[in-house]
């Protein structure tokens, strides 16, 4: 028998454990990119100063930035919804528990998987090549990274559907297909819209990135902004991205919150019938109007897209190649980035743990301090890390530190929301249930709502890790160290063999952090 | 007891991570190198250039390499990077916003100090002059580029074609990339380095039968070492004639020649670089508030 001191000696010295642990682990990971306290506050001044120049946004300049905000929302909408729709249906019969044959998750599982990891810029590069440069490269890309992001989330969401809901159909004889389609997609209808608008927003902000190798949109005049350092011009076109991000965010909460509401008027089996094709008949004319929309975006004859075809032929032909030689380099840059990413995502992730317990709105100490913390953690969200990490190389120079502070505060900002969230859904009963024993709000926090929650957070954070990675590649363009310096050197100088080795590698990396996360994910919940 | 162990250890992590940066209270300098994108061959290590400076100035030098100029711009403007060899315009744009300043120019395998970009057609293209450049389409390589965008723009203003008014034209993203659209009929006519035909021979075997130069541009002044503004005049004395030494050696000429594509140094002056200002100011590029 175990008395209850006991209990709480063993779960303190557990838990003493495991913060010992994190802040070993911490302090390697901070010995990795050159961690280095009196470096960043000695720039601190700096970097206020550059801040500064951002804060005086130019507002004339919007009339010639919001061509190009239109032509990346277009970019971004045409290809979400394409993504999407094309995501659906490969998940569908992909998800473990309704493929139609054993086989194909095996299969088309890993191959998605390796695809999803190979960077948005990459695919972006490659198919300019294909198509020349402009908007038709940049919307397949766009589209390529939609499907892939689209069946990992709605997959891991059918796979954890009901065996009964499935069973219901088959037991009244319902084919494999027919359980897909009446059992499963009306079930995964609202999901696959949440993810939809996730999609969306993820391809705007990428869509920036891919201004980059010219796939058109405001990317393009971002990186010229960047290059000419008018960072007033950068600060207007953060406001427009930003305010862009905030209206996709309303449209998503309206939309989900209006379907809740929406009945089916089922007067007669004929009326259900009709509402039916209708929104089957919508479903399908988008897909339509998706494709003739791309392919009215393509402005090239056949002729070269033949030509296109064959050099895109020859740059996989020796990306297959792998430079083996090249091994130590692709090592070396990995172990680079994972410390980038994962200095990041702990810094950050702790201190979204403190930073959430006053910005949700039910720990928060007054709801003013909930509201304006709401306000400053979406602006940390909205600057996207490539100026951020600017930022940094003014105040400590170039280089891995610069890098993961800027990932560090992005993923400060996004954890903060994300989590704020979850603790506001936890309900009110554990909180008020300690704070009854006469303990204080931040005690219950502590003791109630931190534990309970705890599994959530440790879910969003492993997800937050895997993007770092993603993330840190892109950073590396600028300078900012790891495995992107070396990508971005390597396509400019058009070492294709290194360049697949290196994409081999990064792959490697990502399937090896999505299983281990799966694992603790598994142990966790 | 065991807490006290527990506190003492986490201090001591914390305290020794935090100290990290102090420990070495020897003078280093930082340096930026930012390749052009005509180089020879991508660098992969800067060390037995770093090793070469510091033994040289005695001071302990560390170099890294970005492909992108931003950051070491920056870098240099705040004292984060002391010295660089960055692309011309960044020069400009440093100097305008910080006082970093131009201390030596690179000279380049025919002994100059300033290159020039070409404007390529297909061979057969009834383009015979920049005359019949109205109405077609042209390939930059990218805003931030010299070579491919500044120098050519100003040159083709300067002829009377108003690139917005009386062409249409793209950025391609790289001088490999502008040849490519060029050689697949994307574009009518690309700018590039001279010779990119030569530098990606592999790649695009029959670049140099299928296509011709339109024109040159003016001269640009080559890749400089720009000195930040926070460091004294002693030792920019001392950096300078460190790499005038280096590139005088046997040794040091071969490394410098082979890895970046320098053949030699020339002291700079920062009116070397107005050509640069009036290009930018034709090409409507702000430096002023800046």
């Amino acid at each position: 028998m175990m008395t209850l001191r006991d209990y709480i000696a063993k779960k303190k010295k557990k838990n003493r454990i495991w913060f010992f642990g994190i802040l070993l682990f911490w302090a390697v990971t901070a010995y990795g990119v050159n961690f280095d306290l009196f470096r960043i506050i000695s720039g601190l001044p700096d970097m206020f100063n550059l801040l500064g120049r951002m804060f005086s946004p130019e507002f004339s300049y919007i009339r010639e930035a919001m061509p190009r905000l239109l032509e990346t929302i277009e970019m971004a909408l045409v290809s979400t919804t394409l993504g999407v729709l094309i995501g659906v249906l490969i998940a569908l019969f992909t998800a473990k528990n309704t493929t139609l044959h054993p086989i194909i998750p095996k299969i088309i599982g890993p191959l998605l998987t390796f695809f999803r990891t190979i960077p948005n810029l990459i695919w972006a590069a490659i198919l300019v090549t294909i198509f020349s440069v402009g908007k038709f490269p940049g919307m397949i890309a766009l589209t390529i990274t939609a499907v892939l992001i689209t069946v990992k989330l709605l997959r891991e969401y059918i796979e954890t559907l009901n065996k009964n809901l499935l069973n219901g159909v088959e037991s009244v004889g319902g084919s494999k297909i027919q359980v897909l389609r009446f059992a499963v997609l009306p079930t995964i209808f609202e999901h696959s819209l949440s993810v939809y608008f996730i999609v969306l927003e993820i391809n705007i902000r990428s869509a920036t990135i891919l201004g980059l190798v010219g796939a058109g949109g405001i990317g393009q005049i971002l990186w010229r902004d960047l290059n000419h350092l008018r960072y007033d011009n950068l600060a207007t076109l953060i406001i427009l991205l930003f305010l862009t991000i905030l209206i996709i965010d309303f449209i998503s909460v309206t939309i989900r919150k209006n379907l809740k509401k929406f009945y089916i008027p089922r007067t007669s089996i004929a009326s259900f019938k009709l509402q039916q094709q209708k929104k089957w008949g919508g479903i399908i004319a988008l897909l339509i109007l998706g494709f003739l929309w791309l392919f009215f975006s393509l402005d090239i004859t056949a002729e070269r897209l033949i030509v296109g075809l064959g050099s895109g032929r020859d740059i996989i032909l020796r990306m297959v190649q792998i430079d083996l030689s090249y091994i130590p380099r692709l090592i070396e840059g990995l172990l680079e980035s994972v410390h980038i990413a994962l200095f990041a995502t702990i810094t950050g992730g702790v201190g979204a743990v403190v930073l959430s317990y006053f910005t949700a709105y039910n720990t928060a100490p007054s709801p003013i301090v909930a509201v304006i913390l709401k306000g400053v953690v979406n602006l940390l969200r909205t600057f996207p890390p490539i100026i951020v990490a600017i930022i940094f190389f003014r105040g400590v120079g170039p280089g891995p530190l610069a890098g993961a502070m800027a990932l560090g505060i992005y993923t400060l900002g996004v954890m903060t929301k994300l989590y704020s969230e979850v603790i506001e859904s936890a309900g009110t009963s554990i909180q008020q249930g300690i704070m009854v024993t006469g303990s204080t709000k931040l005690n219950s926090y502590r003791y109630g709502i931190l534990p309970q929650t705890f599994p959530n957070f440790i879910s969003l954070i492993l997800y937050r890790l895997e993007s770092n990675i993603r993330t840190s590649t892109i950073l590396g363009i600028i300078g900012a160290g790891g495995i992107g310096t070396l990508l971005s050197t390597n396509i400019t100088w058009r070492n294709w063999e290194r360049v697949g080795l290196l994409i081999l590698g990064i792959a490697l990396l990502m399937i090896a952090i999505e299983k281990i996360s799966e694992r603790i994910r598994k142990r966790l919940i | 007891m065991q807490k006290r162990v527990l506190g003492i250890l986490i201090t001591a992590i914390i305290a020794s991570t935090l100290l990290i940066g102090c420990s070495n209270e020897e003078e280093v300098l930082t340096m930026g190198f930012v390749p052009m994108r005509d180089g020879e061959q991508l660098i992969e290590s800067l060390e037995p250039l770093e090793d070469m400076i510091s033994e040289e100035m005695g001071i302990t030098v560390e170099a890294f390499t970005a492909t992108n100029y931003v950051g070491v711009v920056e870098g240099l403007g705040s004292g984060q990077v002391d010295f660089g060899f960055i692309p011309p315009f960044a020069y400009v744009l440093a100097n305008a916003e910080s006082e970093a300043r131009v201390s030596l120019t690179v000279l380049n395998a025919s002994g100059e100090s300033s290159y020039r970009s070409q404007f390529l057609v297909r061979e057969d293209s009834d383009i015979e002059d920049f005359e019949d450049l109205y109405g077609k389409t042209l390939a930059f390589v990218d805003p931030s580029s010299t070579s491919g965008y500044l120098f050519p723009g100003a040159h083709l203003y300067d002829l009377g074609i108003d690139i917005e008014e009386d062409i249409t034209y793209l950025y391609s993203g790289g001088h490999d990339q502008s040849l490519q659209l060029l050689l697949s009929g994307d574009v009518d006519a690309a700018v590039t380095f001279v010779d990119v035909r030569e530098r990606y021979k592999d790649d695009f075997p029959d670049a140099m039968e299928k296509t011709r130069v339109l024109g040159y541009t003016m001269d640009i002044p080559n890749i400089s070492v720009t000195i930040s503004d926070s460091m004294d005049p002693e030792t920019e004395a001392r950096l300078q004639e460190a790499l005038i030494k280096i590139a005088d050696t046997e040794e040091g000429a071969e490394l410098l020649a082979e890895l970046f594509n320098i053949h030699g140094f020339v002291v700079a002056q920062d009116r070397d670089y107005d050509i640069i200002r009036d290009t930018a100011k034709t090409m409507n590029v702000d430096l002023s508030n800046q």
